[in-house]
């Protein structure tokens, strides 16, 4: 081979402002080029993976369980993380085929499967989540028609969920469609105004984050988070709440079909860590539903943290990756900001974020950009001058210096978020 | 019902197969997917991941990609990483998404080494059979490259040779070796496990090694293939040693069962047989390839869960890996923990053989 390129791709955030949204590197868009696999990107490129992929995620419906309806290859992964995480006795498998290729057999036989499951379940689950994978996308298979002709046969609720890593970049890809799917149940109940669901997460908001007091606070008493519905019949109280508060961008399809179909309205909120751009964001909040939120005090003592973390650590340089509760560009920016350095960040990136990389230009323009997918990240090796790794994935791209994961499956937000993440630094930089 | 798992989970499937044979060869290895099943055999069925990067990748197609047959843009991607690495040579992997387009996997091969100028071939494998299957097909194309002069053939007289010793067939991440040391011991000469050590150098051994040493059945093939061409003797086996009482697997009484790849389950056999055991008689049952000639009477090949729900009640013990345990919550016997990769993966993993077989 001649022209050999022996290091890993990267890229200044100065170089990216420069190119814009519209001229983002093919590196960083997944369908341009292979996709390297790397230990550190394992968990989140590829729609199964670790956490909360599709399969976990569809099972957030409370008394359900899951059917995989697809080649065994497809279920693999869930034959290990459904022992680790603990949902094994609520995922089965209905394998696939050649045969089954051409003739559509096994779509027949899902009723049968679906009764055979419901007769071993102690207790008897209420829904059967059936999701399918690549190769029915393929075959056009109509799983609306065939969930409803198996919930005629079984009388079970079956619900069709769809994990399509082929369609990762289209305007439904995997992790966007089972937020669709998740909420899919959800029928319009006479409006409680009081009555707010939080959307955007698998598992639950941290319940100490002020969000709650916030909104408790402005008169909203009941604040619904799907993942903590045990029954069936609580997931269903959700269809009554005034407005939808959505937290996550992924979850912004779904709000939109809730309020295609049930007409209940919806809010944005990001989850930011800049304690100045959070008030910002109540202060909007609070205008959109015409009350005043009375943040000053967190937002002082969130203040305050971050003056004792500026004077304690000023100038301490962090990698950040993409495995971690946070957008990793507006937390970058939020740390420099606070005059500290950010010299890495490993993340995928897309227009989305181009807000963020233009704040970041400005204060920080030498920050190097590595996508984590790239193909030339097999020959990636350790960068230097790095105090800490922010994210699970970036104590793997920088294994010699001390990491915060900060990925744990209770979800940080607010000021809360920003001191509980300046509080764990603060351990690891002691 | 046929494919209905409500107990038991998916096993490694032969696409992971094909990408374990291959895995440390020195070549790029591309999985013809959109991610997923690179995320899957990359994470979930290939332990040296974590420890021995390797250049596996996933072609990341997308919808149109296949739908439309866009097999030049897929060579055209493989072509530019190809650009970054020094690969002696470039597999492509099927899984179910070229399966149901029916993407000519031999053809693309053929554009991919003439557009990237190293050898090149693919597998047809479709995420729908057993690991094992896959190792197959690896194995087979892997001679067929040296057959075909794409691969250098070096000297391996001297030697003897170790097939099919991948980590999916065997016990714990040391087994490779500590076969390998049981090898040389039973046959006083220097042994090689082709593809877990020496690259394609060691791969080129494999037409004049002295003899070939069968660890799984998926090897057993090729070994014929190796015997009838090249009149390379070969014979089955993973040689442990005789139980001692320390072993956990020395507390089987009665009629017991050991579910696992046919050619360990029969080693496994032999050495309770000749050591420190209860056992009255000893099946050996299996989900995955077994040969005929290697069965006793009483052994069993399972292919859905009914049958092993039905072999339950037969056995006083049952040596298996913990994923089959989830079949066994009625079950009155002993159960004694076997690992076995390709089953549950890093669930039973164990580091050390000698912690099984002491």
């Amino acid at each position: 081979m001649t022209n050999m390129i022996s290091e890993a791709f990267n890229i200044t955030v100065s170089e990216l402002n420069e190119r814009g949204p519209k001229n983002i590197p093919e590196a960083f868009i997944p369908s341009c080029h292979l996709v390297y696999s790397s230990p550190a990107t394992l968990a989140y490129n590829s729609p199964g993976a670790v956490g909360f992929g599709v399969k976990r995620a569809g099972l957030v419906i409370p008394e359900s369980v899951m059917l995989l309806v697809s080649p065994a290859a497809c279920g693999r992964n869930s034959s290990i993380l459904s022992s680790e995480e603990g949902y094994a006795d609520r995922m089965f498998y209905l394998c696939m085929d050649e045969t089954d290729l051409v003739t559509g057999r096994h779509l027949t036989e899902i009723p049968q499967a679906i009764r055979d499951i419901v007769e071993i379940c102690e207790p008897k689950p209420k829904a059967v989540v059936i999701c399918i994978t690549c190769v029915d996308a393929l075959l056009g298979t109509d799983l609306e028609r065939v969930c409803r002709k198996a919930q005629e046969e079984t009388g079970v609720l079956v619900v069709p969920s769809y994990m399509y890593a082929l369609t990762r970049e289209g305007k439904k890809p995997p992790m966007v469609a089972i937020r669709d799917t998740i909420y899919s149940l959800i029928e319009r109940k006479p409006v409680q105004p009081d009555m707010v669901n939080l959307m955007g997460y698998f598992s639950p908001l941290d319940p100490e984050s002020e969000l709650f007091s916030l909104l408790r606070g402005a008169g909203i008493h009941t604040i619904n988070q799907v993942s903590e519905c045990k029954t069936l019949e609580e997931y269903y109280e959700l269809g009554a709440a005034n407005f939808n508060l959505v937290l996550h961008p992924e979850s912004v399809f779904a709000a939109e079909q809730l309020y295609g179909r049930t007409g209940m309205p919806f809010i944005e909120m990001a989850r930011l860590y800049d304690p100045d751009r959070i008030h910002k964001q109540y202060r909007l909040l609070g205008s959109a539903i015409g009350v005043k939120f009375a943040d000053q005090k967190p937002y002082e003592q969130a203040c305050e943290v971050r003056e004792a973390f500026r004077r304690s650590h000023s100038g301490a340089r962090f990698a950040l990756g993409e495995m971690l509760n946070a957008n990793p560009y507006e937390l970058a920016c939020t740390l420099v900001e606070m005059d500290m350095e950010v010299p890495y960040i490993f993340s995928n990136l897309t227009e989305y974020d181009f807000p963020y990389i233009r704040r970041l230009a400005e204060s920080s323009p030498e920050t190097k950009v590595y996508s984590g997918i790239d193909p030339s990240m097999v020959h990636y090796k350790e960068v230097e001058g790095v105090d800490c790794a922010i994210g699970k994935d970036a104590g793997q791209y920088v294994p010699s210096v001390p990491v915060v994961e900060w990925n744990s499956e209770k979800q940080p937000f607010g000021y809360h978020g920003f001191c509980g993440l300046m509080k764990e630094l603060t351990e690891v930089l002691a | 019902m046929r494919g209905l798992f409500r107990y038991l989970s998916p096993f490694a499937s032969d696409q992971s197969g094909a990408a374990s044979v291959l895995y440390g060869l020195g070549g790029m290895v591309v999985i013809l997917d959109a991610g997923g099943c690179a995320g899957n055999i990359c994470g979930f069925d290939e332990p040296r991941w974590f420890t021995e990067p390797s250049a596996v990748y996933s072609a990341c197609m997308r919808d149109l990609d296949a739908i439309l047959g866009r097999d030049d843009r897929t060579v055209e991607k493989i072509k530019k990483a190809a650009q970054t690495l020094d690969a002696k040579f470039i597999a492509l992997i099927g899984t179910p998404v070229p399966a149901v387009v029916g993407t000519d996997l031999k053809a693309m091969g053929r554009m991919v080494e003439n557009r990237c100028g190293v050898p090149a071939f693919a597998i047809d494998t479709a995420g729908m059979k057993d690991y094992d299957v896959g190792e197959e097909k690896a194995w087979l194309l892997l001679l067929g490259m040296l057959r075909a002069k794409k691969f250098p053939e070096t000297d391996g007289h001297g030697k003897v040779g170790i097939l099919s010793a991948t980590p999916l067939n065997l016990l714990a991440d040391d087994s490779a070796q500590q076969l390998k040391r049981r090898v040389e011991k039973k046959e006083g000469k220097p042994a090689i496990c082709f593809s877990v050590e020496q690259g394609l150098e060691g791969i080129g051994q494999m037409t004049s090694v002295d003899k070939i040493i069968v660890a799984s059945p998926s090897g057993l093939r090729p070994a014929k293939y190796l015997e009838k061409n090249f009149g390379i003797p070969w014979e089955t086996g993973l040689f442990f040693d005789p139980l001692v009482s320390c072993s956990p697997y020395a507390s089987a009484e009665g009629k017991t069962l050991i579910l696992h790849q046919q050619i360990l389950g029969n080693s496994l056999r032999e050495a309770m047989e000749a050591g420190n055991t209860s056992a009255s008689r000893i099946d050996v049952g299996t989900y995955f390839m077994a040969e005929d000639s290697l069965k006793r009477e009483g052994d069993l090949e399972l292919r859905s869960e009914a049958d092993l729900l039905r072999a339950l009640p037969q056995y006083d013990t049952i040596l298996c890996d913990p994923v089959y345990q989830r079949a066994m919550k009625d079950y009155t016997g002993k159960v004694l923990t076997l690992p076995h990769f390709a089953v549950s993966g890093e669930i039973g993993q164990t580091a050390k053989e000698e912690e099984l077989l002491p």
